[in-house]
């Protein structure tokens, strides 16, 4: 039995639908998997071998679209190539994991008997279950859901939800660092980040900044620290050094979490920590709830300073990575601090504690202090 | 038929507010400022909201004659409506249009004119379906009518200004007369949307 799934969006969001692949697979026997993305995710291709890949060249198409010395046939061709290529499977499922007006249309001309997810049928959009509808009328326009991304598309492609991930300690003792994401908007600023290593390297903590590779020597100009290039397949190879991986809401977080690393999100700008948490239990989040985020991905800042980042200061960073280190509860340390500390439950919502009340520093087997953020 | 209210300041349809409820203001500029700076001549604005969008670009573009269109009268009282706006665009009854400066005139037939729509998305709550058929139709038109110009001029004739990025779809030709070519161009049209 052949089944197509579309993950028609970022990398970083691939990451997010294996999850859901795995769980599609889990369930279904004998069953070839299929998924269809765009090219900008070939990367995945070998660090998930269990599924085989199609892509389509968005960034190629788009510039025959809109370039006017490039030809417009063309796309169509390859579209039609494409799509005409992935027909020949005889696919017995489609799910539509994406829930965009591209991949939609794209559901349209897959040839399938049973579809699932947003589509459109003969260039009508059709929402024919309960969960997808959720999805598109409810779950879209929210800013602090109930259901995370990943469980919000398994209710409309009708999939159990996938198992929230536990991180294994393999007993590396390094803390990973990386700055870098995909948006500005999303970066902690990069005096922060030296801030964090020199009060690690006080403390005797150590840590290595990664970079995607590329953006290594930009970065470790403006750090002043080394910076490590690391390939998926690098990091996935020497997992077993990293104690703790901190990194934004992008592609190496959402990596990590397969890769059973744990994580600590710093969720700025338009990462949203209800939507796209890490799916790992237990992962720490930060995120600043001032008034504007998390702002829209396409939009440019609306305030005059990135407030979101300035919100999160390098001790209460280092706070929470100390405690993560030696399996401490941060307790009311941080109820004080302008930035929300919050963990992924087990059913992958994460919890901030908004009040002292909730933060009980009680829980934890010792009391942690670092300077500038003392208990309350 | 969607229920329209008017309150506080607020408008929405059938319970969704059709614009920003914080600041509407801020809304449209930042919409604004998300329109190329290419378009010209008329535009379709799909989506009338509370207005504020249409005046900002009204404002910021007098060279422009925009055009919002919505499937509510409610949406438009106080506003200057075009007359007949079915005889000018031909887009079926139960559509209305507002024109804030170089009003057209009666019967005036619009879509020959040459065109580009843009989408106001906050207002489209309430009436998704139907404003994804106009844009559909809007496209279907462009497409047909440049394609006469096209075989005419050449490339020479490609529209200028199409917000709907569909600078070269437009010049399909005969070929979408084909039905997977016709979804094919579709879906290639969200790719630069």
């Amino acid at each position: 039995m052949r089944i197509l799934a579309l993950s028609l969006l970022r990398l970083g969001d691939l990451f997010h639908h294996v999850h859901l692949l795995r769980e599609i697979k889990r369930h279904a026997t004998a069953v070839e998997l299929h998924v269809l993305a765009f090219a900008d995710a070939r990367p995945a291709e070998k660090l998930f071998p269990e599924f085989r890949f199609h892509f389509i060249p968005r960034a190629e198409l788009q510039t025959d679209l809109v370039e006017r010395h490039r030809s417009w046939r063309r796309a169509l061709h390859l579209l039609k190539t494409a799509v005409r290529d992935l027909n020949e499977y005889d696919f017995a499922l489609t799910c539509n994991l994406t829930h965009t007006a591209f991949s939609g249309r794209i559901m349209d001309l897959v040839a399938c008997p049973e579809k699932r997810g947003l589509r459109f049928e003969d260039g009508r959009a059709v929402l024919d279950s309960q969960g997808l509808r959720y999805v598109n009328e409810i779950w879209a326009f929210e800013k602090e859901p109930l259901f995370n991304w990943v469980d919000a598309t398994a209710a409309s492609v009708d999939v159990a939800e996938p198992p929230v991930l536990a991180p294994e300690r393999r007993g590396g003792a390094e803390v990973w660092l990386q700055p870098l994401t995909s948006d500005a908007k999303k970066n902690w600023p990069i005096p922060r980040w030296r801030e964090l290593a020199r009060r690690l390297r006080e403390r005797g903590t150590p840590f290595r900044f990664i970079a995607a590779p590329g953006e290594g020597a930009l970065l470790a100009a403006a750090l002043g620290e080394d910076v490590y290039e690391m390939t998926f397949q690098a990091l996935r190879e020497t997992r077993d050094r990293c104690a703790l991986l901190v990194a934004g809401d992008t592609s190496v977080l959402h990596f990590a979490v397969l890769e059973r690393i744990p994580v600590l999100g710093l969720y700025l700008g338009p990462a949203n920590p209800f939507k796209t948490p890490p799916r790992q239990k237990g992962a720490g989040i930060f995120w600043a709830p001032v008034g504007c985020s998390p702002c829209g991905h396409r939009l440019a800042c609306s305030q005059a300073t990135q407030v979101c980042a300035e919100a999160l200061g390098a001790e209460e960073v280092e706070l929470a990575v100390l405690a993560r280190l030696k399996n401490m509860d941060i307790g009311s340390h941080l109820t004080e601090a302008r930035a929300l500390f919050g963990e992924v439950q087990s059913f992958g919502r994460v919890h901030f504690r908004r009040t002292h009340a909730e933060a009980d520093p009680g829980r934890g087997p010792g009391s942690l202090s670092v300077a500038g953020a003392g208990p309350a | 038929m969607s229920r329209i209210r008017v309150q506080n300041g607020q408008t929405s349809r059938d319970g969704f507010t059709l614009h920003s409820s914080r600041d509407p203001a801020r809304e449209a500029g930042l919409w604004v400022a998300g329109r190329p700076a290419r378009v010209q001549g008329l535009v379709f604005v799909l989506g009338l909201g509370a207005g504020y969008h249409v005046r900002e670009w009204e404002r910021q573009r007098p060279d422009l004659t925009i055009v919002a269109l919505d499937f509510d009268a409610e949406l438009f009282a106080g506003l200057p409506t075009i007359p007949d706006l079915d005889a000018a665009t031909d887009l079926g009854p139960g559509l209305y249009g507002l024109c804030l400066s170089g009003e057209p005139k009666r019967g005036e037939a619009l879509l020959e004119r040459g065109y580009s729509a843009v989408r106001f998305r906050p207002a489209w709550s309430g009436r998704e379906a139907e404003f994804n058929a106009l844009e559909d139709l809007l496209l279907d038109r462009s497409i047909l009518r440049l394609d006469r110009e096209l075989i005419a001029g050449g490339a020479a004739a490609w529209p200028r200004g199409l917000d709907l990025n569909i600078k070269s779809l437009t010049a399909v030709g005969v070929e979408i007369v084909d039905a997977e070519d016709r979804k094919l161009l579709m879906a290639l049209r969200e790719l630069v949307a």
